[in-house]
């Protein structure tokens, strides 16, 4: 039973360009012999993590959208798993696909808040 | 301040804030839409309650299911000590 899926990698951005890309193409040809067909492979690049993850500041962020049967997800995160390299990754199935692409650039852009006029105060 | 007052303004109702999606018709929350879900933060990093953000049911929790999503991916922190 074919499924679509949805999985995001944070790759360790410390390692070689190189090896980030052996990485990406481990996943997908995980995928493909999974007879699975990849939609869209986002690269957001190299980021800041909002806070440290195993001490390393900055990740690469990979999302894949692709259409595979279900035994995907697990061998995926089995290797996941073993890898030290992959910092996070989060899998989803049955997401829709959006048309926007979100990185780095389409974050700065859209900073038009809504004006909240509450002091929302913590006391803690 | 006169009794009347005080009495009035314990019990006055707040401004009723209408749902910020409904009113955009927006009605997928995508966990990789940063800039949007960290309008619902607070400056702390914490997630706004429905009373604050005017937000309705439906929509606050798959807002807190995507703002839990992000934080897991480290796109938002869980404690926004240093703001990025």
């Amino acid at each position: 039973m074919v499924k679509d899926y949805e999985t995001m990698v944070v790759i360790d951005a410390m390692i070689s360009d190189e090896a980030i890309e052996t990485e990406i193409a481990s996943v997908e040809k995980k995928i493909l012999t999974h007879s699975g067909e990849i939609k869209r492979c986002d690269k957001w690049g190299k980021r800041k993590l909002a806070y440290t993850i195993n001490k390393q500041t900055h990740g690469f962020y990979v999302i894949f959208y692709y259409k595979a049967d279900k035994g995907i997800v697990l061998d995926l995160e089995r290797g996941f798993n073993i890898n030290t390299n992959i910092l996070r990754y989060l899998t989803l199935t049955d997401y829709p696909l959006t048309e926007i692409i979100y990185n780095q650039d389409h974050i700065s852009s859209s900073e038009d808040t809504v004006g909240f006029d509450i002091d929302y105060g913590d006391a803690d | 301040m006169t009794f009347e007052e005080k009495k009035n303004e314990r019990n006055s109702v707040p401004r009723k804030k209408n749902c910020w999606f409904c009113e955009n018709r927006i009605f997928f929350l995508d966990y990789k839409d940063e800039a949007m879900l960290r309008r619902f933060l607070s400056d702390r990093g914490k997630i706004l309650p429905r009373r604050l953000s005017g937000n309705c049911a439906k929509h606050q929790r798959s807002l807190v299911e995507a703002i839990k999503r992000a934080r897991h991916v480290a796109l938002l922190s869980f404690v926004a000590d240093s703001l990025r």
